[in-house]
């Protein structure tokens, strides 16, 4: 083994205690035993790695955040684990296809999830980002967001306030994201980005989705944030820089 | 400025579903499984209300207050697999913008099973 071989593996195995240790202190007290039955369950199915993920992972939890985990193996049982628990399980290939295809999902999990064991694929990955400079295609997160807004609105329209909350939220997310994306600022997790969008002079933006993450918004501000977040995704992009230069139209 | 009189939980499962049926039968599977699962939520929501059960927040939460009802015979099935199935299609199909996984059942079935619910609300219950 070469020297930088040896400090390679000697970094990879300081981020993975690293992690051990930030796990302990993100994942909520009551949840930690599921934490380790899906740990336990995981290694016992020949997976090749998993990953805490999400804003738990960034320990940035709010009230409506579940328990997500990236699985790299084979699908495994968990009807008797607490639904809390969001398991998005992928093969390797899937992985590899769906890192080189801009899934921003996947380099997320790859960039600031915890991990709780990897077998190589994840350390592999990881280094692919790097070495070739792999960023998320932002039109994939602009067609979801285009297709998220449509059923917002016709959500807001409906009268149903709590289903509309959350489907304006999720598709004001999708907008974050793609504006972060745009401007080469990886988005973080869903607390974080209105401060990400406010950095970015997006300020509209992000007090609609600030609002509909930490209050409960009346239907006619709920039809005022789509509207605001339809105008962004229906011209074309124009980033806005950090001091708020347009950077391309 | 959108003012409306506030709509009661049945009332919104009935309308949903009324939303969903088109987008059922045209195969607009987005708006499919959006909208019933909407009107699932809705409608599971009315039922607990009548029987003094509290409605949680998150999405897993009201699939488990769905099996609850089951096991107090407040509906005549278990529609916790139905929420799931739902919930987990409605985000693939805004993320992947695919037809989605329903765990091998059809649109039209699970339209059937959503409609069953809001049906037994609109005639006051078992």
């Amino acid at each position: 083994m070469t020297l930088s071989a040896a400090a390679s593996n000697l970094i990879w195995e300081m981020r993975i205690k690293k992690d051990e240790r930030h796990m302990r202190d993100v994942i909520p007290r009551e949840l930690y035993a599921l934490h380790e039955l899906l740990t336990i369950r995981a290694r016992a199915s020949g997976a090749e790695a998993l990953m805490l993920t999400g804003s738990t992972a960034r320990g940035t939890r709010t009230p409506i955040s579940d328990l997500d985990y990236h699985l790299i193996g084979p699908p495994i049982s968990k009807d008797d684990l607490s639904h809390e628990l969001d398991l998005h399980v992928v093969s390797p290939d899937q992985l590899r296809i769906r890192l080189r295809n801009g899934d921003d999902f996947t380099q997320w999990s790859l960039r600031f999830a915890c991990v709780v064991f990897d077998t190589g694929i994840i350390r592999e990955s990881i280094q692919l980002i790097a070495e070739q400079q792999l960023w998320p295609d932002p039109q994939l997160k602009r067609d979801q967001a285009r297709r998220s807004l449509k059923i917002a609105r016709a959500m807001v329209a409906s009268g149903d306030l709590d289903a509309a909350v959350e489907q304006v939220r999720t598709a004001l997310t999708l907008t974050a994201r793609w504006c972060l994306l745009e401007n080469r600022e990886f988005p973080l997790s869903r607390a974080e980005l209105p401060g990400q969008l406010r950095d970015l002079k997006y300020s509209e933006l992000a007090d609609g989705l600030a609002s509909t993450i930490h209050r409960q918004p009346q239907l006619d501000a709920l039809a005022r944030y789509v509207d605001t977040a339809e105008a962004l995704v229906d011209k074309p992009f124009a980033a806005t820089g950090a001091h708020g230069h347009s950077r391309a139209a | 400025m959108l003012s409306m009189s506030p709509k009661t939980k049945a009332q919104l499962a009935r309308e949903h579903l009324e939303r969903a049926q088109p987008a059922v039968e045209a195969g607009q599977y987005t708006e499919a499984v959006t909208w019933l699962f909407a009107s699932l939520e809705a409608a599971i929501a009315a039922i607990a209300e009548q029987h003094g059960v509290v409605i949680e927040p998150k999405h897993w939460q009201k699939a488990e207050i769905a099996r609850q009802l089951y096991e107090r015979e407040a509906l005549p099935a278990d529609f916790a697999p139905v929420l799931r199935t739902l919930n987990d299609a409605r985000k693939e199909a805004i993320y992947e913008g695919e037809e989605p996984d329903l765990d091998g059942q059809s649109l039209e079935d699970i339209a059937a099973e959503v409609e069953s619910v809001v049906d037994l609300l609109s005639r006051g219950m078992p």
